[in-house]
């Protein structure tokens, strides 16, 4: 079976929500002989393409066809992304997007040895100067972004269980925001609430609506002293910033305070970060926000 | 006594808890002075912080003192904040709205709207 996807360009956060809703519901999930076809896809905004690099990640049976060399696909390294530690020089290779208005997608090794720590801290702090470059954004700003980068690619690292995380970019001046994806194709938030084994009591966290709720009120599975990266980057980012956050974990997506049943499922966890680009607050400061 | 540079260790900017984790997995238990030098370290996360809080906690309790030097104004206050919520720890910024669309057609149109 051959599935054509196709998105017109929408802006509007919800408008990529349900393109990903639709493709989740008639996906033949039974049927193992499936191509994806993205060529009329041409354009991937950061929502959708890291969605479609974490779904082809876990379902790596699923052809992909449609993609041609010099394409706007290739261009960000859709849907495969830049490992660093498979390229010759990823640093090189990354001062190419330096004055453009994306990045590659960055497919980055959530090991904890060393060598591989410093390289997904390298190229993910080198993803964040480009962009405040490109942005122009003010150094405070920065340090929210910087923020908001760490601690929810960190959750990836410690809670997901995957071996690997997602982060795409894109900035668009004419309609003025910032658009950033982190995900992962891991286990989910629910499910790492269900494989704690520890004194604390999480057992009635049962379903992804109760898991993602968990996260936001700072309940972490690896100590109480944890836990509170997500809500405060939340808040930062809306109060702070007047910017909108999105993040889905299973059926469960919340959308600023809003948490709502998404009636399809993802598999590990999707966040989006957008913030406006015209209008950087001088008297913003992340520490206002830090708990 | 033995000093760890962390902006040549780990980077100016360290986002990472596997990066502290890191460092304090290969110290020798035979120091009993330690200096984390955070000179040219310009960001941490508050993730980190807290790695760096529990490590010295952990540290301490074997009997090895460790200082930090050259330390900025923000990274500063990311460590006094996390000290200060090991004691009360509280929450605040939690709030969620539960929100029940009683099907697509309804869920859609809320999408239609952000």
């Amino acid at each position: 079976m051959i599935i054509k996807v196709k998105f017109r360009w929408d802006n509007r956060v919800g408008t990529q929500l349900i393109f990903i809703h639709d493709f989740l519901k008639k996906f033949p999930f039974e049927d193992q002989d499936v191509s994806i076809d993205f060529a009329a896809l041409s354009y991937v905004p950061p929502l959708i393409s890291t969605f479609f690099s974490s779904f082809l990640e876990k379902f790596n049976y699923v052809k992909i066809i449609g993609i041609s060399e010099g394409s706007y696909h290739a261009n960000i390294r859709f849907p495969t992304g830049l490992k660093p530690e498979n390229e010759d020089d990823w640093e090189l290779k990354m001062k190419y997007y330096a004055t453009k208005n994306y990045l590659p997608l960055i497919h980055f090794n959530n090991s904890k040895t060393t060598s591989l720590t410093k390289q997904r801290e390298g190229v993910i702090s080198q993803s964040c100067r480009i962009i405040r470059q490109v942005a122009d954004m003010p150094s405070n700003i920065y340090n929210g972004f910087m923020y908001m980068v760490s601690e929810l690619s960190d959750n990836i690292v410690e809670h997901s269980k995957s071996e690997r995380g997602w982060f795409s970019y894109q900035y668009y001046p004419s309609d003025n925001f910032i658009d950033l994806c982190i995900s992962d194709s891991g286990i989910g938030l629910l499910q790492a609430y269900k494989n704690y084994s520890g004194t604390q009591d999480f057992s009635s966290i049962t379903t992804h609506l109760k898991a993602l709720e968990s996260v936001i009120k700072g309940f972490s599975t690896k100590s109480n002293e944890r836990g509170f990266g997500v809500h405060t980057s939340r808040e930062m980012l809306i109060k702070g910033l007047g910017g909108k956050f999105v993040m889905l974990s299973g059926n469960a997506l919340l959308f600023n305070y809003t948490l709502t049943d998404f009636k399809v499922e993802i598999f590990g966890s999707l966040i989006l970060i957008r913030i406006p680009s015209n209008t950087f607050d001088k008297n913003f400061s992340y520490q206002d926000f830090v708990e | 006594m033995y000093t760890i540079k962390l902006s040549n260790t780990v980077g100016n900017h360290i986002l990472s808890r596997a990066s502290i984790e890191s460092i304090f997995s290969k110290l020798d238990s035979s120091d009993v002075q330690i200096t984390l030098d955070f000179n040219d370290v310009q960001f941490v996360s508050r993730a980190v912080a807290h790695e760096i809080v529990s490590g010295i906690s952990t540290l301490s309790a074997s009997g090895v003192n460790v200082d930090l030097l050259n330390i900025n104004f923000e990274v500063n206050d990311l460590i006094r904040k996390v000290v200060a919520s090991q004691k009360h720890n509280v929450k605040k910024a939690t709030f969620v709205e539960n929100v029940a669309f009683r099907d697509e057609k309804e869920l859609k149109r809320f999408l239609k709207t952000i």
